[in-house]
């Protein structure tokens, strides 16, 4: 999970032709990596229409600064930090509702052929969604990058800013607390 | 078969329900309650991933078609810094001729490396000066920039 999600084209090349300004890579790299960013960005924003906000900045920005990508990182984390960085401007600008995003939150497509089951997935969707939203925002984003995102501590850390340790840290607080709100 | 313990399990969890599932962690969930009880919870985690809302990715390529390319983003910023350095060139001469031939101070410091043909100097403040210096940023200053030009 760790990789990009569409291994199609060698993501050395894509970046190579994105970084000399070849708009079908610049785009390219934009469908593989939105479902990533726009995630990353719910998950710190908690609304939708924020988060398609933080989104969007996220790729002007990480294009804009392409040609000083240096690799020390893999692509995926660095354009997670700069997703990062763009959701908290975002949430600078705005304040954050929570009780509207708990009802904004949604998971992947269900099952309209059996209604009830969809109507028990949708139940449970939502009270994961509320006990997400009750942890401090550190543990929270830490939680869904490792579980949803299948991100390492140690990429947790260069995309967060802190050190591998506090990630760990984070992720098992969040775990715990996760557990008396979901029993 | 490995035999693993509780704190191994929790740590391979994420990647053994997600993609990898490992016959060492399925055989101790078999026999570990406590591990079992977080497997479900990460399990419901990884179910309530957010959907991307429709239309999201055609918005995000709008934006970014719009914004100047990189290439012509460090060119804008070459050309500020190739004005601002004839500015500063013209200016010094000018500021030369009015003191007249004699009146060169011995102790003036030696030509500044910008003014060799091809060369470009090194300035102090990128936020100022632009892309010729941004090469040499690490990450972080790079981040830190950014936030800058951005707020």
């Amino acid at each position: 999970m760790t990789e990009a999600p569409d291994p199609g084209e060698p993501e050395r090349a894509l970046l190579a032709a994105a970084r000399a300004g070849d708009r079908a890579a610049q785009d390219a790299l934009v469908r593989r990596y939105l479902a990533d960013v726009y995630r990353v960005t719910f998950r710190l924003l908690g609304r939708r229409e924020r988060a398609e906000d933080a989104t969007q900045d996220t790729f002007v920005n990480a294009l804009q600064a392409l040609p000083r990508f240096r690799g020390e990182s893999s692509f995926r984390t660095w354009l997670l930090r700069i997703a990062a960085n763009a959701a908290r401007s975002q949430g600078r600008r705005w304040t954050r509702s929570r009780e509207t995003a708990l009802t904004e939150a949604d998971g992947e497509i269900g099952d309209p052929a059996d209604p009830g089951r969809e109507v028990e997935r949708r139940e449970q969707l939502a009270r994961v969604e509320r006990a997400l939203a009750l942890l401090p925002p550190k543990q929270r984003l830490t939680v869904a990058l490792r579980v949803q995102q299948g991100l390492s501590f140690r990429e947790i850390a260069v995309l967060a800013g802190g050190s591998e340790g506090a990630a760990r840290v984070n992720y098992h607080l969040g775990i715990r607390r996760l557990r008396e709100l979901l029993p | 078969m490995r035999t693993l313990t509780c704190e191994q399990v929790r740590e391979l969890l994420p990647e053994h329900l997600a993609e990898s599932p490992d016959s060492s962690v399925a055989q101790h969930l078999a026999t570990c309650f406590e591990c079992r009880a977080e497997a479900k919870l990460l399990a419901a985690v990884q179910g309530a991933v957010p959907r991307v809302p429709a239309g999201l990715e055609a918005k995000v390529l709008q934006r970014v078609r719009l914004r100047p390319g990189p290439r012509a983003w460090l060119g804008t910023r070459q050309l500020a810094l190739a004005a601002t350095l004839a500015a500063a060139v013209i200016g010094g001469s000018v500021l030369l001729r009015s003191l007249g031939p004699g009146q060169h101070r011995p102790t003036d410091p030696p030509s500044a490396p910008a003014t060799r043909a091809g060369a470009l100097p090194v300035l102090e403040d990128p936020a100022v000066y632009g892309g010729s210096v941004l090469s040499n940023l690490t990450d972080t200053e790079l981040e830190s920039l950014l936030t800058r030009m951005e707020s």
